[in-house]
């Protein structure tokens, strides 16, 4: 027994398996090697048109990108997490930490994105009393400022104006008046700066005297003058100038030199020294000798 | 107004020549119930193996491989002729672009075959006296110039013209003359003719097709060449090629196609027979056809029920018996009427040895042969063609004979009396029956 079961019925549409005259034609023509070549090649210059076009309006572009991304990054820089709302100094004195703070001149709340910490640690050291400052933003949306403040250890005076030097010569601030920092001492004269460090090794070495300097004199940028008050001057050495200090102490602790009447003392030649009395004393002397010699002068 | 067939083939050949060249060519076959396309790529360096070539007859020197097929259901297309130019146009496209896509080459030149158009067969004599006693091809040429054209009708196109034998003086069965010396030549010549519509179909379908038609073969004479051995061929038979819608008739003597006819009959008959008889669709009907028909029945078969779907969705019950007592009286039908064209063309002359060779479609029904042993009255043989190389063994049975033949007959045609220098521009006219009588008489 066998079944043979229709396979179609009659109202079925079947599928025509012949392809249309287009579809022939395309199949013939994609077939053939050459116009195969020329549809790549012809791909290939459209690609490098397109390219060529898109460079030609790049300006509009980019700017069309920009325009976008601002929007974009608009969105991200004002979202909390970026968001930095206060300066911290890390500083007791309060003068310090207005200046900064006026330097800075940051108008908050910015977004950290915003901030370049490098930047502002560049503006931080560019003021004169900070000698070193460390810049980070902290997470919960501080600017921290670390600062480290120049030590001023003396005046120098620069004609009329009053500057006060740490002890590498840089400027710190400026007083009006001596009175304001009586504790620290007066350098002066051209080239000062360069040698405080000198200056305060010979004030260290002059102890007792202290209180009789009224300053440390550069003299041609290579030596120093010690003034003292009632008018007197020590001339030290341009080598050595600490030896001549400790040997001038000396002589003041055993003879009190520097209490007689003398207007200058010559250390220039530490073999040879000098003492200058005054015009008075030496006036006095001469009429001393010749009182005690009996001659005339 | 197209140009007269004849007048055209010498460009037709050229074509074919430069297809075959370049080394591509495609093959189309326009029959009744299926089209195919063949790819056929030809290559000097293949090497065709000795187990290909023993026993065949493979064209020498001519190597090629089948590089695409395809083949389609037919449509618009009825006793080998195009019926519906639009659905036949679209069947060649089908084949066309699936046999490109397996090739993946494109189809330029294209060879058709075809079976319809209602051939005929004549042939004719041509003398000439030879100048300096040496043949050469214009004396061929001359010879063919002199042969009488018959008078075929002013709405027929000479398909084939091929000169079958060649005689100098008394001398005769020569196969090329050329060298040879006497005083005179005579030229046999087999033309065959169709109607001038039906290739001017096929040529306008074609070209809608944007193929160039590389040649027009009589599918036939090319299942002949594919299903026939050198000795049958050589020794003289018949091939029958029972188609679809055609039951082509062809006689083969001395390597030589010298008859070459049709009955307007075939496999499709015998499924509109079964059709009718059990009032069941066309497709039912050739699928029963295919699974049980038969042409010997045994008692056997009345046990034999098959159940099919009818018209009216009922199923209906039939005997094999009943099957083949529908199937037997046309093939009968057919066998006889091949036979009668046999007996017309002279092929009783051929005393013992007749031989007739079945391929086609229709050839593969079971108890055929026993069948056609006993209405043609001679030894019958059912045949395939041979092997080809590259063709999927799908597409070898005796229904592809004709496409086979024809990439038999693309890569080693026979010459064709326009290949010949001169230009043929009349023809004689006499009897087949003449020429037949003529060979046996002189063989």
């Amino acid at each position: 027994m066998f079944e043979i079961k229709r396979k179609t019925s009659v109202s079925e549409v079947r599928f025509d398996p012949a392809p249309s005259k287009v579809a022939y034609l395309a199949n013939r023509i994609w077939l053939k090697k050459s116009s195969r070549r020329s549809f790549f090649i012809m791909i290939l210059i459209s690609i490098v048109l397109f390219v060529l076009i898109g460079l030609s309006n790049r300006s509009n572009f980019s700017l069309l990108i920009k325009k976008n991304t601002e929007k974009i990054s608009q969105y991200v820089e004002l979202s909390p997490i970026f968001k930095v709302v206060n300066l911290s100094v890390i500083s007791e004195d309060p003068n310090v930490i207005e200046k900064i703070s006026s330097t800075l001149a940051l108008n908050f709340p910015i977004s950290s994105l915003d901030i370049d910490v490098e930047v502002l640690r560049l503006k931080v050291e560019s003021i004169d009393l900070v000698e070193s400052a460390s810049v980070r933003l902290t997470s919960n949306g501080l600017v921290e400022v670390d600062v480290n403040i120049r030590k001023p250890v003396a005046i120098q005076r620069l004609g009329t104006r009053l500057m006060l030097i740490d002890a590498r010569g840089v400027k710190v601030d400026e007083v009006l008046s001596r009175s304001q920092r009586l504790d620290l001492p007066l350098l002066v004269g051209k080239g000062a700066e360069k040698c405080v460090d000198e200056a305060l090794h010979l004030l260290l070495e002059i102890k007792d005297l202290l209180s009789r300097v009224r300053g440390l004199v550069r003299v041609g940028e290579r030596r120093w003058d010690v003034i003292l008050n009632r008018s007197q001057v020590i001339l030290l050495p341009e080598k050595n100038p600490l030896n001549a200090i400790r040997k001038i102490i000396s002589l003041q602790e055993g003879q009190k030199i520097l209490d007689r009447n003398i207007s200058y003392l010559d250390f220039r030649n530490i073999n040879r020294p000098v003492l200058g009395l005054s015009e008075e004393t030496s006036k006095e002397l001469k009429e001393i000798r010749s009182l005690v010699r009996g001659e005339n002068v | 107004m197209i140009e007269p067939l004849y007048k055209v083939q010498r460009k037709l050949t050229r074509r074919r020549l430069n297809a075959v060249n370049k080394g591509l060519i495609g093959l189309i076959d326009i029959g009744s119930s299926k089209i195919v396309c063949f790819i056929l790529q030809f290559t000097p360096d293949i090497k065709v193996s000795s187990e290909l070539t023993e026993g065949a007859s493979l064209p020498k020197n001519v190597a090629f491989r089948v590089v695409g097929v395809a083949t389609t259901r037919s449509r618009g297309v009825n006793f080998g002729e195009i019926e519906t130019m639009d659905e036949a146009q679209k069947a060649i496209r089908t084949v066309v672009q699936a046999a490109q896509k397996m090739a993946g080459v494109l189809l330029e030149d294209v060879l058709v075959s075809f079976s319809g158009g209602q051939p005929r067969s004549y042939g004719i004599c041509g003398t000439t006296k030879l100048a300096d006693e040496e043949v050469t091809e214009l004396d061929i040429g001359n010879a063919l110039m002199n042969s009488d054209i018959p008078d075929y009708g002013a709405n027929r196109e000479v398909i084939h013209a091929l000169p079958v034998n060649f005689s100098i003086d008394d001398r005769t069965g020569l196969i090329d003359p050329r060298g040879h010396r006497g005083s005179e030549l005579t030229v046999d010549l087999h033309l065959m003719t169709v109607d001038q519509s039906v290739i001017h179909n096929i040529i306008q379908a074609i070209k809608s097709c944007h193929l160039d038609l590389a040649g027009l073969s009589f599918a036939p004479y090319l299942s002949g060449i594919s299903s026939l051995t050198e000795d049958e061929i050589n020794l003289g038979s018949a091939c029958v090629d029972l188609g679809a819608g055609i039951s082509g008739v062809t006689i083969f003597l001395k390597k030589q196609m010298i008859y070459g006819g049709g009955v307007r009959m075939g496999g499709r008959h015998i499924t509109k027979d079964i059709s009718k008889a059990f009032s069941v669709s066309f497709d039912v009907a050739e699928r029963i056809k295919n699974l049980h028909g038969g042409l010997i029945s045994t008692s056997r078969d009345d046990r034999d029920l098959i159940e099919v779907d009818s018209h009216n969705q009922d199923k209906i019950t039939i005997s094999r018996s009943e099957l083949i007592g529908v199937i037997r009286p046309r093939v009968e039908e057919i066998l006889e009427d091949v036979h009668e064209q046999l007996n017309v063309a002279g092929f009783s002359n051929l005393h013992n040895n007749k031989k007739v060779t079945l391929t086609g479609g229709t050839s593969q029904l079971p108890g055929l042969f026993e069948l056609a042993n006993k209405i043609l009255d001679c030894p019958v043989r059912v045949g395939k063609p041979i092997r080809v190389q590259g063709l999927p063994h799908a597409t070898n049975g005796p229904d592809f004979a004709a496409a086979v033949g024809l990439a038999l007959h693309a890569g080693h045609p026979q010459d064709e009396c326009w290949d010949f220098q001169v230009p043929f521009s009349r023809l004689g006219f006499k009897k087949i029956n003449g020429i037949m009588k003529w060979f046996v008489e002189n063989w």
